[in-house]
């Protein structure tokens, strides 16, 4: 799933690691997630959404086209 | 929107990778082992002499150096591994502590073992040889006072991306042993393969599980 995790954080001039300590998470857990080799669980992506106060969709994008 | 201007190398300064670290690990470990056995051999050859001459002591005194050199090298590694992954989150933090503990606990546990082996005159065979019924029930012990809780302590604080590795890990060992146990059984029975270790299968079934382990969550 692609995500703009990586941009977001950019944004912020935050690290991996400074956004593992805010997730409460590894920094292995936060390169597998922008890197796309990881989903995260919904309680994660509703955590992630709100520390970026953003909504889900706006942070992951699973490639569904609406018509 | 904020654009940074900060380089990516600004934003994740280049870190040792765990890799890198169990490399320095490893090599750390062989060094203490092969400098701290030359040590404990030439005191044991020392102990002998009548007059011990002074370069015999200078000789163990380069071994047990270089030894705590082994041992310097190690902890420098580590502190520079955590400086540059960190700062690791509570929760990660109590995770990486108790597989730590547990990891020393279990180098610990093969290094009795190795010394208490039952047959001095042969090498040992760490994963089959005998050992005194007392250093065994010790051991036993041990994984089940100690092991245990630690491990359960350690799953209880893994975040998800290293539950998910974990338990692909489990998945394909699973799998691998369902495989290789009735095979090496079924050449057993055919007459063309010795018969089945349980030992080495297990061994076998723990390497899988280790790898595929360390391909998703450090790869």
């Amino acid at each position: 799933m692609n995500n703009r995790l990586r941009v977001l954080r950019a944004e912020r001039q935050w690290s991996q690691a400074d956004l593992a300590l805010k997730l409460d998470v590894s920094r292995q857990a936060v390169n597998a997630i922008e890197t796309g080799k990881h989903d995260p669980s919904l309680p994660l992506a509703f955590r992630i959404a709100r520390l970026f106060q953003l909504r889900i969709e706006e942070i992951f994008d699973d490639g569904f086209q609406h018509d | 929107m904020m654009v940074s201007n900060m380089t990516d190398d600004q934003i994740d300064p280049p870190a040792m990778s765990l890799g890198k670290l169990a490399m320095r690990m490893f090599g750390a470990t062989v060094a203490a082992v092969f400098f701290s056995g030359a040590a404990v051999g030439l005191i044991d050859a020392l102990g002998r002499e009548e007059q011990v001459k002074p370069i015999g002591w200078v000789i163990m005194g380069v071994f047990v150096a270089l030894t705590l050199g082994a041992f310097w090298f190690a902890w420098v590694s580590a502190r520079r591994y955590y400086r540059e992954n960190g700062p690791l989150s509570p929760r990660a933090r109590r995770a990486t502590i108790s597989a730590v503990v547990a990891s020393g606990i279990g180098l610990v546990m093969g290094v009795w073992m190795s010394f208490a082996g039952d047959a001095p005159d042969q090498p040992f065979d760490v994963a089959a040889g005998p050992l005194p019924a007392g250093v065994a029930a010790a051991l036993i012990a041990v994984i089940v006072l100690v092991i245990a809780p630690v491990t359960w302590f350690w799953h209880r604080n893994i975040d998800e991306h290293e539950e998910q590795s974990y338990r692909t890990g489990a998945l394909i060992a699973l799998y691998f042993y369902s495989a290789a146990a009735p095979i090496w059984w079924l050449g057993n029975r055919g007459g063309f393969l010795p018969a089945a270790d349980g030992m080495t299968i297990y061994l076998a079934t723990m390497a899988v599980w280790g790898v595929v382990w360390f391909r998703q969550r450090h790869l």
